[in-house]
């Protein structure tokens, strides 16, 4: 008896939850194939082959040629580590006040360059840069970063422009952290800088990577939730309610009226006058922040970006 | 008493679905033969007044409710009349069914002088149908133990006559208050608001028939309250055929001593039948409000009720069914394994469903 009623409620739970079962089993065989795959195939090999091969251009002559070699090899390193295309320029060139730069405007491949402001002149110039050289490690416009580094006396200062998987990690944080990295050693040595900054965005977007478990928290949470709610919800029981009326036991349902009488006495009125209130209204002051933020270049690239003024 | 079946000798009981007596071990209708076996008390004799409570001569009402406790259950044993077998039974027992035998006895004394009901209401549905109620209001209870709706359990409810009073009174209420009706509106920027006084009088006859009141110490009163409201329409002069095939008490608790049940039912009737013929009113201040009772009479009765008794780890689980409504008291007992085991299978399977549904996006 014991056991059948063991067997029974056994029996029941594996119906009710059958379907589940059945969706989590089918899942389960979905993500060990799928990490099977994932393991067999080589990392993402290059899909983009339009872009040039050089990374370093040193169009200010900050760097030496040992030192341009030495980036590159670092950078290829690292380009394979993150699935991005890393990029460095240098140039020393006035971007400020300078509406028709023709010189610059023509390295930069770009109708009008230049601006009033030095932010947007930077961040313009890094993302066509970008763009017209179609970078990208997976695809055209795809995965990368660029910075430039711009040596001009007044106009000093790094922008760091991001695209495709580093746009999607890098937040305002880390971009200000990978300039930080350039700010800290330029001075010394621009190339040690350039190197730290590379090696911070490298750095980063593998921890990215590794913390990835971690976005499964949420969903324990989420089955958390969900299964005091359906406890809860099942625990309830509907109690037996009082459905007798007033007149349930009255002699043909209704009293006798033998005497009703509302009679009026006396009534007093309060008056108030409505008070009406001037409307105002207020405006907010403008706010400008200093970041680039996300935005779209000229040729509709999704671009996030900033940059340190020195 | 016994009633035989004139075709086959088997035990006839009254069924609701046919609304006549039936034997169902030829299938006859209407084929009941009375026979009057004395039942003898085995052991000890008590007197039949000793399970009632009454309200004279006893002390505080808490010592005669817990009097009346210990009387109710007071176990005595009788022999069936027709298998000789001793049924055990409480003092009050009316009906009840042999052990031994399964025959359907009912006890003639307790049906008999003081105790004879006036009226009863038969029992309205079956069994089968009483069954299926409770397993349809409790299909969706997952949580509660598996052989709660199981048909070996269920087949141990019966249906069981309770005692009742029932109260007429014949009341005059009257009321007396004063009333306000305000009205607000706004010309230009002056918002008035008027409030007009009115002298209320009401004065009605309100007359109430067959108020219920069980009259069973082993029934909860709350639980028997809910079973309410019965049809009175299909009261019936009471005749012991009814009986057969149910279990039922005579009174156990005095109609003087329940009254006042009856009385607070009546009272809180009349109150909001009162303030109903004044709702009209944004306020009204009360200054004089009475009920008063002119005439009051008392009748006895029964009442067709089922009963399901689950009991699930050493705890009692009682259903009543109103045998003639349907309308079902009870709440399932909950299996703290089984809330463990399903709350935590939905949580981890979603949770499993998630992540993997997350894992599959990020691989491919």
């Amino acid at each position: 008896m014991e056991k059948d009623i063991k067997k029974e409620a056994l029996r029941q739970y594996l119906k009710y939850f059958k379907v589940w079962f059945i969706i989590a089993g089918v899942l389960a065989v979905i993500t060990i194939g799928a990490a099977v795959v994932h393991l067999l195939t080589p990392k993402t090999v290059r899909g983009n082959s339009q872009d040039p091969t050089e990374r370093v251009f040193d169009y200010a002559d900050m760097l030496t040629d040992e030192e341009e070699q030495s980036l590159r090899e670092y950078i290829a390193e690292c380009e394979e580590k993150i699935q991005a295309d890393i990029v460095i320029v240098t140039i020393s060139e006035s971007v400020e006040y300078d509406l028709q730069n023709p010189g610059l405007a023509e390295a930069f491949h770009a109708k009008e360059v230049g601006s009033t402001d030095w932010s947007t002149a930077m961040r313009d110039l890094a993302d066509n840069f970008y763009d017209y050289n179609n970078f990208g490690y997976d695809k055209v416009h795809g995965n990368g970063v660029l910075l430039l580094d711009n040596a001009y006396e007044g106009q000093k200062g790094s922008w760091l422009s991001t695209c495709g998987n580093v746009y999607d990690y890098f937040g305002d944080y880390e971009i200000d952290q990978a300039l930080y990295a350039v700010d800290d050693y330029i001075d010394e040595s621009p190339y040690k800088a350039y190197k730290n900054c590379i090696s911070y965005v490298t750095r980063t977007m593998e921890e990215s990577k590794e913390s990835m478990p971690m976005t499964f928290s949420p969903w324990i949470l989420t089955g958390l939730v969900v299964a005091l709610i359906y406890a809860a919800v099942n625990l309830h029981q509907s109690k037996a309610k009082d459905t007798t009326t007033v007149n349930q036991y009255l002699d043909g349902k209704k009293p006798k009226i033998n005497n009703t009488r509302d009679q009026y006495l006396r009534k007093n009125v309060v008056t108030r006058r409505i008070e009406t209130s001037s409307s105002s209204s207020g405006h907010s002051g403008g706010h400008s922040g200093g970041h680039g933020g996300s935005h779209r270049s000229s040729s509709g690239v999704s671009h996030g970006g900033g940059g340190h003024r020195r | 008493m016994i009633f035989r079946c004139k075709n086959c000798g088997g035990n006839v009981v009254y069924s609701p679905e046919r609304k006549k007596m039936f034997c169902p071990f030829c299938e006859s209708e209407d084929s009941e033969e009375r026979e009057d076996g004395v039942i003898e008390t085995s052991g000890e004799e008590n007197g039949t007044a000793e399970g009632t409570v009454q309200a004279a001569g006893a002390g505080q009402p808490v010592s005669r409710m817990a009097a009346a406790e210990g009387a109710a259950q007071k176990k005595v044993t009788k022999v069936c009349p027709n298998c000789g077998g001793e049924i055990p039974m409480t003092v009050n027992t009316s009906a009840t069914q042999c052990p031994y035998c399964d025959n359907y006895v009912i006890v003639d004394d307790q049906i008999s002088g003081a105790y004879t009901p006036h009226m009863l209401i038969p029992f309205h549905m079956g069994k089968e149908v009483c069954k299926k109620l409770i397993r349809d209001k409790f299909e969706k209870c997952i949580f509660a133990p598996t052989d709660f709706l199981s048909e070996v359990r269920m087949n141990g409810i019966y249906g069981d006559y309770v005692p009742f009073w029932f109260y007429d009174y014949n009341t005059n209420c009257t009321f007396h208050g004063e009333g306000t009706k305000v009205r607000s509106w706004t010309t230009g920027n002056t918002q008035y608001t008027e409030t007009s006084y009115y002298d209320i009088v009401r004065d009605m006859d309100i007359d109430f028939v067959k108020i219920p009141v069980d009259a069973s110490v082993g029934m909860p009163d709350d639980v028997m309250d809910l079973m309410e409201p019965f049809d009175y329409k299909e009261l019936q002069e009471f005749k012991p055929e009814y009986l057969s095939g149910f279990h039922s008490e005579r009174y156990n608790m005095t109609s003087d001593l329940v009254e006042s049940r009856a009385k607070a039912k009546m009272q809180e009737d009349a109150q909001k039948m009162l303030h109903d013929s004044y709702s009209g009113y944004s306020s009204v201040r009360k200054m004089g409000e009475n009920i008063n009772v002119t005439d009051s009479s008392v009748s006895y009765g029964l009442l067709p009720v089922w009963k399901y008794d689950y009991s699930y780890k050493g705890k009692e689980y009682p259903f009543y069914v109103n045998g003639q409504t349907g309308k079902l008291v009870g709440t399932a007992p909950i299996s703290k394994a089984k809330v463990w085991a399903y709350a935590g299978t939905l949580g981890v399977t979603l949770a499993a469903i998630l992540c993997m549904v997350n894992a599959i996006a990020s691989l491919v």
